[in-house]
């Protein structure tokens, strides 16, 4: 189970109109079920289980976005996030219990 | 808003939401919402299990036709012999643990005006919103003489299963120094990389079986996803055995001959001894005839939250959509699945879906050891376009030696895992 429910309020800022007014910042926990994909540790895995520790996820991130860590895709996805978004990854991500890293 | 609602209230909300354009919707606070799923493919199963996670006063149902999910990705390392079918194939017992209702049969018919679906024993089920998750449908006739028949003798081999199945058997009863034809279609269609990977797997199948025979890729385009890479690696490791034929020299097959074994290009013909025909696709048939495509092959809808254009309530997901710059995979209807759970839970508690960020990267193997990739990031626009993230993503590298492809390998393969793992298992 992935934990939701207290940010649920952060990101309430309307009522669904027609088109849906988006909350201004994607929430922590939609950005890291994007991880999930690759990242579900299966027995025997190549791809790394995700870290437990939020200084160390981030840190990783900003190496790979910089080039300063070697990758394969890493590199290329961490590009695509924000300095803010890169920390509440690394917080949704270290968050999680043992149970819940599926 | 406390108190009951009396009749001058209800009056004055509805006259308000003429004015304003909001919908009026239960709180989420009363009785539990209900959410049909129809699809228990990558798009349809990732939303029911996201959906569940995140928001469990939500009652989800499952409707599938069928009691297990073959997946198309890795189904060319069947057709390559380092795959079986029971690696890909996938029951939904998960998925009923989580507290999901699954009911196995085939929805027939959708009416957006009543909400509720139509399954194949006249059993109808209402739902506050609805998923479909539908995949593809051939478009049987766009190739002349190509129909559900041919397709018994010309396997097409793009839904995953029997087809999938009859293929490999006839590349393992072809003679060395038989020609393998693969048909490609034109854009949009399912899993762009798909045709020149299961090209590739097929001649390395070939080449330590069946040496003197040949693969020739027929094309509808005139360029193809991880060109480059595929074409690199095929010279590398497959000197002469893949001719690929462009569309500029005349490689869109028009026509079929079953019974003869021959296909028709504009200007040629072409025999084969295995005939792979990977037609022109278009959404499954359901949303086509519920309206949801608006009269096209493929649904609009909202990048934001995946609710159809022309029919509110109704969410679209996978290879059946629109989707922008995202391709038509798995691994992006699995993407686009949690992002469509998380507005979903937030619509039916009346609030903003929150602004979706979503990733697709798609593996292909061009041997067992030997993998390339496409990666990218994507956001949604003011307009609801779905699109890539500037800066981000890209191709593997061209220049890249032959453990930096081991690892790719490697990681396609734990992408699938990790992937199936997450919405089967």
């Amino acid at each position: 189970m992935l934990k939701h429910m207290g940010l649920w309020a952060t990101f309430a800022v309307g009522l669904w109109a027609g088109s849906p007014i988006m909350a201004d910042e994607t929430a922590p926990q939609l950005l890291a079920s994007q991880c999930l994909a690759c990242h579900n540790p299966v027995k025997g895995n190549a791809i790394p289980r995700l870290g437990t520790d939020a200084e160390r996820i981030k840190t990783m991130l900003l190496a790979f976005r910089a080039d300063t860590m070697p990758s394969t895709i890493m590199g290329k996805l961490a590009k695509g996030y924000t300095d803010a978004e890169i920390d509440a990854l690394a917080a949704e991500i270290a968050s999680w219990g043992e149970g819940e890293r599926k | 808003m406390t108190g009951p609602i009396n009749r001058r209230d209800t009056l004055r909300l509805a006259g308000a939401a003429a004015l304003t354009g909001l919908l009026v919707r239960p709180s989420w606070a009363q009785a539990s919402a209900k959410v049909v799923v129809i699809g228990a493919g990558y798009g349809g199963a990732a939303c029911a299990r996201y959906l569940r996670r995140i928001a469990p006063e939500i009652e989800v149902t499952l409707v599938e036709q069928n009691s297990s999910f073959v997946t198309c990705p890795f189904s060319n390392t069947v057709l390559g012999g380092i795959g079986d079918m029971t690696d890909i194939t996938f029951g939904f017992d998960a998925l009923a643990a989580d507290g999901i209702t699954l009911i196995t049969a085939r929805a027939e018919g959708i009416d957006p005006a009543s909400r509720t679906v139509t399954l194949a024993d006249g059993t109808t089920l209402s739902y506050d919103r609805l998923v479909v998750s539908p995949g593809i449908d051939i478009k049987y006739g766009a190739i002349d003489g190509y129909d559900e028949a041919a397709a018994e003798i010309m396997p097409h081999a793009w839904k995953a299963g029997p087809q999938t199945a009859l293929l490999r058997a006839q590349l393992e009863a072809m003679d060395d120094g038989g020609t393998v034809i693969i048909a490609a279609p034109g854009n949009p269609y399912r899993c762009p990389p798909g045709p020149y990977e299961r090209a590739s797997l097929i001649a390395g199948y070939l080449a330590a079986s069946k040496p003197k025979s040949k693969v020739i890729i027929l094309d509808a385009k005139d360029t193809f996803s991880k060109q480059a890479l595929f074409t690199a690696a095929w010279e590398e490791l497959y000197p002469g055995m893949i001719e690929w034929v462009s569309f500029a020299d005349g490689g869109e097959v028009t026509a079929v001959d079953p019974a003869g074994m021959t296909v028709e290009t504009l200007f040629d013909s072409y025999g084969g001894d295995v005939i792979n025909i990977i037609p022109p696709q278009r959404a499954g048939s359901l949303v086509i005839a519920a309206g949801l495509s608006n009269g096209g092959d493929w649904c609009e809808v909202d990048g934001g939250t995946f609710e159809s254009r022309v029919a509110p309530g109704i969410h679209l997901l996978g290879d059946a959509i629109m989707s922008g710059d995202m391709p038509k995979s798995g691994f992006s209807a699995s993407a686009q699945g949690r992002v469509c759970a998380y507005a979903i839970a937030a619509l039916l508690r009346d609030q903003a879906p929150p602004s979706p960020s979503m990733i697709n990267t798609c593996y292909s193997l061009v041997a067992a050891d030997y993998g390339i990739a496409v990666s990218d990031v994507f956001r949604v626009d003011a307009t609801g376009a779905i699109k890539k993230v500037d800066g981000a993503g890209g191709v593997s590298p061209l220049a890249a030696d032959r453990a930096f492809r081991q690892d790719e390998a490697n990681y396609a393969r734990g992408q699938y895992q990790s992937l199936t793992a997450d919405l089967f298992g």
